[in-house]
């Protein structure tokens, strides 16, 4: 199957591109939101309506700062199947859903609560959303390339 | 070797990301970007000892969320350094805030009846209210009349042009002054960064009120 370990390849640096996006654009938010700076709308309009809501952040913690941690992982862990090919990546592939459910509700949040979008957040929709679709293309290619390593021989 | 240099490679870009990101929202912070460009005048909206050597001159925008978050906080510096300082409010209406203009106007035919910062107070009161509305103008004219204005007179100031135009002038004398978001504040005609708390404020004022030896 010589189309398989290109494939991975291929989706791997997608998945590890979307991930560094969603990166920068929850830590852009996060740290507007702790050095108390006004978040570039642009042409846009709503970042501040969303970021300033009630629903922006949980006990005092801003979700961006969750989504930031969230992509971190998946970065971090992309880069460490592409050192590694330990297939425990692939197993907690399926994990990805929790984002794009999140990311879900939030849009719906957006949508139908405070009646607002905020550009930033829709990009972090798009690159969980990327992530969770990206599982799917690497998990296949994965497991149809022979593995190098087990999960259970590497730790 | 290659497991040095992926995993250094991707620690490195991770830190200058973060570091380059801190730095940017930083820089782009909305202050410290220049002088006042317009002097106070007596146009101006002031409150405070109108001879006070330090001046506070806020440009703000009714329908941003964090000029009304700042609006406490300004009322609470007032309280304790009205007899010390002057507070002058102008209007910096952004244009994806479309109720930003008729609440400014709506603010400025207040005071033409002598109530500029009642209205003032009422519009950030009750910002929740009006904010999603297609058009706030029912909404104003009810606060215009709990607050006893006159209401043809109100209506008649509402859609003058002479209003309009001293919230475009407010705008424009923003930009000259490189505002470049709201609230920005500045202090005897320098911008300042938006302090982060009442105490971060006061520490501002207390220092333009005692100058450091």
């Amino acid at each position: 199957m010589p189309q398989s370990p290109r494939r991975l390849k291929h989706a791997l640096a997608w998945f590890l591109g979307a991930g560094f996006i969603g990166f920068l654009d929850s830590l852009y938010l996060a740290i507007t939101h702790f050095i108390g700076s006004p978040v570039t709308c642009g042409f846009f309009t709503g970042c501040d309506v969303v970021t300033s809501s009630i629903y922006s952040s949980v006990a005092g913690i801003p979700i961006a700062l969750f989504g930031a941690l969230y992509y971190l992982f998946w970065v971090l862990l992309g880069v460490w199947y592409l050192d590694s090919r330990n297939t425990l990546f692939l197993t907690l592939l399926p994990l990805t859903a929790i984002g794009f459910a999140v990311s879900l509700i939030l849009i719906g949040i957006q949508l139908f609560i405070i009646d607002a979008i905020c550009v930033y957040c829709m990009l972090s929709a798009a690159s969980s959303t990327a992530l969770f679709v990206l599982s799917f293309v690497i998990r296949n290619a994965g497991q149809s390339e022979t593995p190098a390593i087990t999960y259970s021989s590497a730790i | 070797m290659k497991r040095i240099a992926i995993w250094s490679g991707t620690i490195a870009i991770l830190l200058l990301a973060v570091a380059g990101m801190i730095w940017a929202v930083k820089n782009s912070n909305n202050t410290e970007s220049g002088d006042l460009a317009v002097p106070v005048s007596a146009s101006d909206r002031m409150k405070g000892n109108p001879e006070s050597a330090i001046t506070l001159v806020e440009y703000s925008d009714f329908q941003c969320p964090a000029c009304k978050s700042y609006y406490p906080i300004v009322e609470k510096l007032m309280d304790e350094y009205g007899s010390k300082i002057r507070f002058v409010y102008r209007h910096f209406p952004l244009p994806q805030h479309t109720n930003a203009r008729p609440t400014a106007i709506a603010a400025e035919a207040a005071g033409n009846q002598g109530k500029f910062w009642e209205m003032h107070n009422m519009i950030f009161d009750h910002q929740t209210e009006w904010a999603p509305l297609a058009d706030s103008k029912d909404a104003l004219l009810s606060y215009a009349e709990a607050l006893g204005l006159d209401k043809e007179r109100f209506l008649q100031d509402f859609d003058s042009s002479e209003l309009q135009k001293k919230v475009e002038d407010d705008l424009a004398g923003g930009m000259r002054s490189s505002v470049r978001g709201t609230p920005t504040f500045f202090l005897n005609g320098a911008a300042i960064a938006n302090p982060r708390s009442y105490d971060e404020f006061k520490r501002a004022i207390d220092a333009a009120i005692t100058p450091a030896p």
